[in-house]
């Protein structure tokens, strides 16, 4: 009886230090995990002013379906000097990288003028009806955009994102 | 039995006694037999040595009371201090409430060159003094050192050198106050001040100024512009009846800070200094022509348009009448 208690409990050991085991992951050139999610988005859109502090206003809009993020800035932020910022879905990549150091960069040509009409902006906020019909009119994006493409966790699923800026009017 | 118990406690309490009153006092190191000194800087050793500004020192001196009484105190700085330099002719001591209560132990000191000496009234085996030493212009960007002495009534005399300190190049004005659409008008190009504010009278007056002028500010009702200054190349769009002066045409570079809090700018409590180094190693080639929504504890790097020099401007204050700046300034 004892022997077979003890043959038990080994074999399961074992067995368990297999399935431990069997969990590693490759590792990528820079030393990040390819893992198996499929998921490839950006969640987050943020730029830095060179005082480090965000031109944004509101929030950004991201729409993963039509791969654009728009930020809007406050009136008369200088956008020849930011520091972009992507936040992404876990474990993606995003192509070509943002540098860690020094990564200051004119992102002017990713200004888009909009024509705004009656309930673009509330509260000084831009609303998803002014968001919407940006995305709704890809022909109308600068040439000159950013664009970055998001990798997947498992490497697999490129998606490209085109990256707008848009202007808030003067408020009073 | 009892008794003996009684007896025998009485005699273990004689014994600790004698064991505790063999203990004589023993000195840690050879006792003091001369005139002895020490000193310290009290500026913080980490804060840039500024032209006009003081370097402040505590020295103490010590005599055994047996050997005699402290005469005199002087010292010799390798570069003479501006008009200011002097000992303080107070000893000083913390009360329980942690207050400095001056002690006066000494007459008012003499300053002929680069010596600054002082002589004790007060019959005093031990003084600590201060010692103010306001840098001279001469003192730019060379370094500076101190010789302390005192002399003692029994003729010995005591030496304490220190130093050597480096002074930085950098000029500074504190308190700059700005006002839209008057006091507007700033310009790093003066000899002696890192910035001087110009007004609109200043300018009718003599129109040559103009020509000095290196950036406009103004106030703007709306939170998207608030508090702004701008080089002569800002974009008209950011500008909205902001009307530069003839004549002004310096296409100043700015880069945009938030949160460095320079001491000596700032008067806050944080430890950062702007020195020499970092007007040096600044890189200007992120910067802008405008600088909008400045608040309090913000800043700007700052560099001429002929590239003569480089400045932080720090606002201490930003309300409903203005703008209060401190600048730094580095000479390229």
């Amino acid at each position: 009886m004892k022997t077979i208690i003890n043959r038990f409990i080994l074999s399961s050991l074992l067995l368990l230090g297999v399935a431990a085991c069997s969990k590693d992951l490759p590792v990528d050139e820079d030393g990040l995990l390819i893992t198996t999610r499929q998921e490839c988005y950006v969640s987050n859109f943020e730029l830095l002013g060179t005082d480090q502090q965000t031109i944004r206003v509101g929030n950004s809009y991201i729409d993963t379906v039509a791969q654009v993020a728009i930020a809007y800035v406050r009136f008369g932020a200088d956008l020849t000097k930011l520091w972009p910022q992507v936040s992404l879905v876990e474990d993606a990549k995003l192509s070509p990288k943002i540098p860690t150091y020094d990564a200051w960069m004119d992102f002017s040509g990713s200004k888009m003028s909009v024509d705004f009409i009656e309930e673009d902006w509330v509260g000084g906020n831009a609303t998803d009806q002014l968001s919407e019909r940006i995305v709704g009119n890809p022909s109308a994006f600068p040439a000159t955009a950013k664009k970055y493409t998001v990798v997947s966790g498992d490497r697999n699923i490129r998606k490209e994102y085109t990256f707008l800026i848009v202007e808030r009017p003067l408020q009073q | 039995m009892k008794l003996r118990n009684i007896y025998s406690a009485i005699l273990l309490a004689f014994a600790f006694m004698g064991v505790s009153c063999d203990d004589e006092p023993v000195l840690m190191k050879d006792p003091v037999t001369a005139l002895s000194n020490d000193c310290i800087k009290r500026s913080l050793p980490i804060a840039p040595n500024l032209i006009g500004e003081e370097i402040e020192f505590a020295y103490a001196m010590a005599i055994p009371k047996e050997l005699g009484q402290l005469t005199s105190a002087q010292v010799v700085a390798s570069i003479p201090g501006a008009s200011g330099t002097y000992f303080d002719p107070n000893s000083y001591h913390t009360n329980a409430s942690g207050q400095d209560v001056p002690v006066p132990v000494a007459s008012d000191s003499q300053t002929s060159g680069g010596t600054t000496s002082i002589q004790f009234t007060a019959d005093t085996a031990a003084a600590t003094l201060r010692f103010y030493y306001i840098v001279p212009e001469e003192a730019r960007g060379k370094e500076v050192s101190f010789k302390f002495s005192v002399k003692s009534s029994n003729g010995q005399s005591a030496e304490y050198d220190m130093g050597p300190y480096k002074i930085s190049n950098m000029d500074m004005t504190r308190n700059l106050s700005l006002t839209s659409d008057d006091e507007c008008y700033i310009s790093f190009h003066d000899n002696t001040e890192a910035a001087v504010v110009y007004s609109k009278n200043d300018l009718a007056t003599d129109p040559s100024l103009a020509s000095q002028i290196d950036l406009v500010y103004a106030q703007h009702a709306s939170a998207d512009l608030a508090h702004a200054i701008y080089a002569a190349d800002a974009p008209e769009a950011y500008r909205p009846g902001v009307v530069f002066p003839s004549g002004f045409s310096n296409q100043t570079k700015l880069i945009k800070e938030y949160g460095l809090r320079d001491r000596q700018l700032s008067n806050l409590q944080y430890s950062h200094f702007i020195d020499d180094l970092d007007f040096q190693q600044i890189n200007m080639g992120r910067s802008t022509n405008y600088v909008l929504t400045l608040k309090e504890e913000a800043g700007a790097w700052i560099e001429t348009a002929d590239g003569s020099y480089r400045a932080f401007v720090f606002i201490n204050a930003a309300g409903a009448d203005g703008m209060t700046v401190s600048v730094k300034r580095y000479k390229m």
